[in-house]
């Protein structure tokens, strides 16, 4: 294919458009990244074990109903980012969701049998669920951004040290020790330049 | 010996879509009103030198269903990302690397 002959280019003009095109793909791809799921997840990680320490018991459906809360605006969120910007499904990542979630369902099932009287402790409930949540932030990083796959494994070891060293605070060390940094990684998410 | 450059891509609107394209994911693609929007082009301006980047094989329109009215999907496909990518190396050579 013929070219221009670029000695009788405005090199100036050329730097200002690379400069401006890039500055709106930039704009674009910074606009659709996950961090709208990772601030609104990271708010209620935030919220449900609060609603743990600060409601009566029998209010625990609390967490639950966040919890669904959670899912509906997630897809609600899809559907309007979807809207503007989407992506091709990876059919592997899809499949290796699938077996975590099923692996996750399966795993309460047997959990629950552990429990006296079939009821589970909160905290472990909790953490279990916590657990898994942190296994597909470590899948999704594996698969598309390094940083969430660390996010996870620290998230995860937090979760550990929580249930096990920090029991008697654990409701205010989820709060903090995982939400608040999912919020903060959702703000980065949106405003990295790499 | 003087550096060529892609006269696909070396018009002011068409590396304007062109980058806005390729700093999306490669499995990505976006909204033709979205996209119009965020250039500020007009409905005939986009879609004609969209005409151009998609018979050079560098743009890739999906056609989608979406409610009531059509809507079309763009992405650079991977001629446009490599053709978009010597054309950069062509622009950073001739500007000594500041680009």
């Amino acid at each position: 294919m013929s070219g221009i002959d670029a000695s009788r280019v405005g090199l100036e003009d050329v730097r200002q458009a690379m400069r401006e095109a890039d500055g709106t793909g930039r704009e674009i791809a910074r606009g659709f990244r996950g961090h709208r799921f990772m601030i609104l997840w990271g708010v209620l990680w935030v919220l449900m074990p609060l609603s743990f320490e600060f409601l009566p018991q029998s209010q625990w459906w609390a967490c639950p109903a966040l919890a669904m809360f959670g899912g509906v605006a997630s897809m609600a969120i899809g559907i309007w980012q979807n809207r503007f910007v989407r992506s091709r499904p990876d059919r592997y990542f899809q499949a290796a969701m699938i077996g975590i979630l099923a692996y996750a369902a399966l795993g309460f099932i047997v959990l629950l049998q552990t429990a006296p009287g079939g009821r589970l402790d909160a905290k472990i409930a909790y953490a279990y669920g916590c657990l898994s949540a942190m296994a597909i932030y470590v899948l999704a990083g594996a698969w598309f951004r390094y940083f969430l796959y660390w996010f996870g494994l620290l998230t995860m070891a937090v979760t550990a040290v929580g249930l096990f060293a920090f029991r008697d605070i654990f409701w205010y060390w989820m709060a903090l020790g995982t939400g608040i940094p999912l919020i903060l990684a959702g703000v980065y998410e949106r405003y990295r330049t790499t | 010996m003087s550096d060529t450059l892609d006269p696909i891509i070396h018009q002011p609107v068409r590396l304007r879509i062109v980058a806005a394209l390729g700093a999306l994911e490669p499995n990505a693609s976006v909204d033709f009103n979205f996209l119009k929007d965020k250039l500020k082009l007009t409905d005939g301006n986009l879609g004609a030198h969209l005409a151009t980047l998609e018979e050079a094989g560098y743009v890739r329109a999906e056609r989608a269903s979406s409610g009531v009215r059509p809507k079309t999907f763009l992405a650079l496909s991977d001629k446009g990302r490599s053709a978009f990518s010597s054309y950069r190396t062509a622009i950073e050579r001739l500007l000594g690397g500041s680009a």
